[in-house]
This record gives C-alpha cells, structure tokens and sequence, in this order.
C-alpha cells in the first residue's frame, strides 16, 4: 500500500504545482470559458473517441503490479504535461481556436495513446492485470468457500475501504459534507476561492471531482443538498476478511493474502486515482476539448488521425 | 408485464424485497438533473459525477461493469440496490416507464410502459 500512497501523493504534488503556476484562479477562468456542455459531457465525448479509434501501444506479457504501477505514474506525468500545454493555449488565447493545430493534436494522439496502454481496454492496461488477479484468487478459493460466500470475499475483500483507501464516490461524499457543515449551502465564488489555500476543502473538490469548475462545484453542492447526512456506510470489511482468511492453511493463506493486497491496490488506483488524475479528471478535459476542436473545424466526427492528416495538409497549403 | 433477465451476473448489494421505481435512462452527465428521489437509475456505467443521485435512487441498473465497478463498489458502500452488466437494457426501457427490480432472481419487471405523447 506504501507504493499506491506515494503515488497519490505525486499526482496530488503535481496538480499543486501546477496551481502555483498558473493560480487556481486562472485554471477556473479556462474551466469557465469553455463552450456550454462541454464539461458534463466531456467523459461521454472522450469514450467516444476512445472506442472508435484504434491506438497503436506495446502489448506487454503480465508485469508485477509495483512495475505497473510505475508505469502508470510515468504515463500520467506526460499526460498532465500534455493537458497543461493545452491549458496554457487556451489561457493566452481565451479561444479554443488555438488548439486546431496538426502538431498539438499529434502530442494529443500520443498523449491519448500512452494513457490508453495503461487502461481499461489495453490487453497490458489497469483492468486486464486487476482481471488477472482476480481469477487467480477464485481459482485459489474456490475449493474453501462456497459460491456465494466466495462472490462476497471477493467483492468486499477486494476494495477493503477505509479513511484512506476509499472510492472517490466515497470521500467526494466525505469532502462536500465537510464543505457544508464550515460553509452551509453557500455557493463557491471566485471571491472566495482567492481567499483559500491549496490545501482548504474546496480547492481540493475542485482539483479532484469539478475539473476546476466552480458550477460544476456548486452543482454537485446542491445535488448533495438532501444526501449528504443518510448515507449508510457498511462497518470496516477488514476484520471480516482477516477472519475468513485466518481459516486457510499456511501456503494458501499466503497467496490468498498477497492476491488480496494486490487487488486491493488496483482498485484504489482504478476507483480513485483514476478519476482523479486520468480521462475522467481536468487532465482528460483539456485532451478532449482538443480533440473536440479539431473534430469541429475538420468536420471529422471522431477519426483523430484523419483530423491529424487534414489539419496537417491544412497547414502546408 | 415483461420480463428482463439480460445477462444480470453481479449485484451491488440485495434488497431483502423487490424495488418499485420509475425509470429515469441516463446517457451522461447531462441527463442527471432528471433523477428524482426513489427513481431507477438506468446507464450505460456510473462514474464518480453521478454520485448524488445514486444515493437517491432506489435502484442502479447499469449494461457495463463488474465487480469491481464504480455502480457496484459504491452501491455496496451504500446498500443501494444493483444490476451490473444487464445487457440491452437501454434499449427496452424508455424514461417514465415503472419496473420492479429484483436483485435476488437477478431480473427487472416492467411494470407499467410510460405512454407515448
């Protein structure tokens, strides 16, 4: 769990780089000025893209999860890199006009294709080695546990949470209710958000869950509004689990536990950093409006690399 | 009445007595505001944006997603009740329409077809 730690703290670190910057006020500004829509619909739009193109990364043989999960960090630093290029053209220009370029939408390909190595749909990617694991344990446990006492080991055991392995679902929650019981239902403003450190409740909402959106934070505000105090959260898994476990003789309870570990890394990475710092998160946003812009002037609905070859020719005429 | 089994095979948390609820399809994010308390939630897969509204939902029915799905980890923090992987269920059921969801025979009734116009 140390390695999956760290690797959120670099993510985080990076992020709060970034703000130093720009400011976070400058990276809500650009998150304001894009087109109406485009940020509910950005995950929808990118998926889109995502599955009607084909991406031309490795196929790696299984790798260790620690390999794995560097690469993963190494992937999404020149992701974030990318998404700040693109950041920091629609902040000059105030237009997302400044992205229709051959040579952008290349690094944007690129970006798109390396993220996609370590995704859902890579054959090397998150879910295919989290598939992995989770075979291996059913095929490890089948013979101690029924089918159903099976399915719930699997299912609870794998993404055993607490205050700090939690589902972005679950500590989204955790942080608009901390944000109502210091604010109420006070809407966020930039007035306020000047006054905030990086590291103050809702700086850290919109970093990690609105894309820097101030109306998508005030939006979810208000959709929480009549949630926030009934959730009904299951009592901590982890005693339940060592219990069972505990009933396993010595080699089968070794790789049980170690299987368990490692499923359980790659469900915080996939349920919480995911969302956070990949396609789903203000780092995906700005690769997505990119592409939206160069699918807008080419009038190529989702073919990136025809987009690539038109805006290219494009620009020796 | 009809009967959808699809191919139901993972379910977020039981309910110990099937969920009546109107049926409110959600494409994407867009279509969240729709969501009204005790409403079935029907999408292709949920992400961390539709967190609120699953909470007041009665039900999650998702076509995409297994075990260890945002809709079925959420849902079983939460004890909302879920159908994963219910293939070509956004095709059947249509917003307004009222089903009863069953999570222990794994199937969704429609109840009652919305009316067209």
């Amino acid at each position: 769990m140390n390695r999956v730690q760290s690797l959120a703290k670099m993510c985080q670190s990076r992020h709060l780089s970034l703000e130093d910057r720009y400011s976070i006020t400058a990276i809500t500004d650009v998150s304001q000025m894009l087109p109406s829509g485009c940020i509910e619909s950005a995950i929808k739009h990118y998926q889109g893209i995502i599955r009607s193109n084909l991406w031309y990364f490795p196929i790696l043989e299984d790798v260790s999860v620690d390999v794995f999960l560097h690469r993963w960090n190494e992937v999404h630093e020149s992701y974030l890199g990318v998404a700040e290029e693109i950041f920091s053209r629609l902040l000059k220009s105030q237009s997302t006009d400044s992205l229709v370029d051959a040579d952008l939408l290349e690094s944007v390909i690129r970006s798109e294709t390396m993220r996609g190595w370590v995704g859902k749909r890579s054959p090397s990617g998150l879910d295919a080695l989290l598939n992995n694991r989770a075979e291996s344990l059913e095929e490890l446990l089948q013979d101690h546990f029924d089918s159903e006492e099976l399915d719930e080991l699997l299912s609870v055991g794998g993404v055993c949470s607490d205050a700090i392995f939690a589902s972005s679902e679950t500590e989204m929650q955790r942080l608009f209710g901390q944000y109502r019981r210091e604010h109420g239902d006070t809407n966020l403003t930039v007035e306020s958000l000047k006054e905030s450190s990086n590291t103050d409740v809702p700086v850290i909402i919109l970093r990690e869950f609105c894309r820097y959106s101030i109306e998508e934070f005030n939006k979810k505000l208000s959709a929480f509004s009549r949630t926030l105090d009934v959730g009904t959260k299951e009592e901590s898994s982890r005693e339940w689990l060592t219990s069972k476990l505990e009933k396993l003789s010595g080699d089968t309870f070794i790789s049980a536990t170690k299987l368990f570990k490692e499923i359980q890394v790659l469900n915080y990475l996939n349920l919480n950093l995911e969302v956070k710092y990949s396609f789903k998160g203000w780092a995906g946003l700005m690769h997505v409006v990119a592409f939206t812009a160069c699918s807008n002037t080419t009038n190529i609905p989702s073919n990136v690399y025809e987009m690539h070859t038109k805006l290219k020719k494009r620009g020796e005429l | 009445m009809k009967e959808l089994t699809g191919e139901t095979w993972r379910v977020g948390c039981h309910a110990e007595t099937p969920i009546t609820g109107r049926v409110v399809i959600i494409q994407s994010e867009a279509d969240l505001h729709k969501v009204c308390d005790g409403d079935v939630i029907v999408a292709n897969q949920t992400d961390v944006n539709y967190t609120p509204q699953m909470l007041i939902a009665s039900a999650v029915v998702t076509v995409e997603g297994g075990r260890y799905s945002h809709a079925a980890t959420f849902s079983r923090e939460n004890k909302i009740p879920c159908l994963i992987g219910t293939t070509g269920i956004m095709n059947e059921l249509k917003d307004g329409d009222v089903v009863v969801v069953n999570t222990r025979t794994k199937t969704i009734t429609v109840q009652e077809t919305r009316k067209e116009g």
